[in-house]
């Protein structure tokens, strides 16, 4: 507050008492300037505040301020666009596959794709089962395309593990395979596997993929699924030999996974010579 | 005075946001299961297509969002002269940032049909410290030092 002389000199042109003196002075000022306008305020008090601005005092006029909020809110909006805009475009197709029912996509029930496809990938799984659930996150991504361009057709055949929750899942997945609904309900059982599943959980995806409710709750309640899984599993076990979930086989032959999921999409790539 | 308190409070949550964008980028990362606390939406979330940014993780984006947070408003606390430009600075990440994230909100109250409970407290911490660097910015304005 040493360099208040240009205000003080000013001063005497404002209106006698609207201004006073010292540091008080020129903090008024200065929130005067700032949020009221300097419209009615008097050339000397420009001139002085513009002497103040330059010693540093009062870094920005009330102009450059707002100017700078205009020009970086713009900048922020634009970046933020930019950031969502990439967003939806990079997900645009792949939203549409993960809720997209079955004939869409080119499925019938629990097999993907095109039966005239070179290769195909056949799963035994369970939905409690977690290396499955890991399964399907490493490869649907890669395997979606492949089966979308009619290379691959992929079946998913329920084996079931002996639990409960596993039986509802797998029943709860062929009532919306019934809505032409199953790769959708399918993909959701596997990506929210944590925690179980019962029947509300059930329920609440069928909702989520528009289900017709009424159609869905007594497909739940019968059991003609649960009999047409625990005859897969026992077709499975018996005549493939399947004793443990997940088994892929490639064009009839079983793929041994090592390390990583990862090593079914190269055996696929591998029937498909790529 | 005032100003440096409003300073130290984005501060304050810039590293609070860090921490929980920093933890969600290791459950991203590694695999892990997120702490939900009753809602069980932080899988369905993760795994959501709208969960990565052209392969970057969305927490990611958010830590290095709350990182420039930290660092500006640390230089401001620090570097008197250059108070507003940085206030300005602070204003205009933190606005990108509750841009995003209100997109990632309705995200998941209207697409994933998911609630993820850090996403939301995420949300929340850059809502408030956007509102503070509004605050500060008006600060910077009337004081003099």
């Amino acid at each position: 507050m040493r360099t208040v002389r240009p205000f003080q000199k000013a001063k005497a042109s404002a209106s006698a008492g609207a201004f006073p003196f010292g540091n008080g002075a020129l903090r008024v000022f200065c929130r005067n300037r700032n949020e009221k306008g300097e419209e009615s305020l008097v050339k000397p008090l420009q001139v002085a505040l513009s002497e103040l601005r330059k010693e540093g005092e009062c870094r920005l006029g009330r102009r450059e301020r707002q100017k700078g909020v205009w020009v970086v809110a713009g900048v922020a909006v634009a970046a933020a666009g930019l950031l969502i805009g990439v967003s939806l475009l990079s997900v645009g197709g792949r939203r549409d596959v993960a809720t997209m029912a079955d004939t869409e996509r080119g499925a019938e029930r629990n097999v993907w794709g095109d039966a005239a496809a070179p290769v195909k990938l056949v799963e035994y799984g369970d939905y409690t089962c977690v290396h499955c659930a890991e399964a399907w996150e490493t490869i649907e991504p890669e395997l979606e395309p492949l089966i979308m361009e009619g290379k691959v057709q992929f079946t998913f055949e329920h084996f079931w593990l002996g639990s409960q929750d596993g039986i509802m899942a797998a029943v709860a997945a062929q009532c919306a395979a019934d809505q032409d609904k199953f790769w959708a309900f399918h993909s959701k059982l596997f990506n929210n596997q944590t925690g179980g599943f019962n029947a509300e959980k059930l329920q609440k995806f069928a909702k989520e993929l528009d289900l017709d409710m009424d159609a869905y709750n007594s497909c739940f309640d019968s059991v003609n699924h649960a009999d047409e899984i625990l005859a897969a599993t026992k077709s499975a076990m018996e005549e493939k030999g399947i004793r443990g979930t997940p088994t892929f086989f490639v064009n009839g032959e079983a793929v041994p996974v090592v390390q990583s999921f990862s090593e079914v999409l190269d055996a696929v790539k591998k029937e498909l010579g790529q | 005075m005032r100003l440096d308190r409003t300073l130290v409070a984005i501060l304050l949550l810039s590293l609070a946001g860090l921490a929980v964008s920093g933890y969600l980028t290791w459950v991203y990362t590694s695999n892990t299961v997120a702490m939900c606390f009753g809602s069980d939406g932080c899988d369905a979330v993760q795994h959501s297509p709208y969960a990565r940014l052209l392969g970057i993780p969305i927490p990611t984006l958010g830590a290095a969002g709350y990182l420039v947070l930290t660092g500006l408003s640390v230089a401001a606390l620090r570097l008197k002269q250059r108070q507003e430009m940085l206030t300005l600075g602070l204003f205009g990440v933190a606005l990108v940032g509750v841009l995003f994230s209100g997109y990632l909100t309705y995200l998941e109250l209207f697409v994933i049909r998911a609630i993820c409970t850090w996403c939301v407290v995420s949300a929340v911490i850059m809502l408030i410290t956007f509102l503070l660097t509004v605050h500060a910015y008006r600060q910077t304005g009337r004081e003099v030092e």
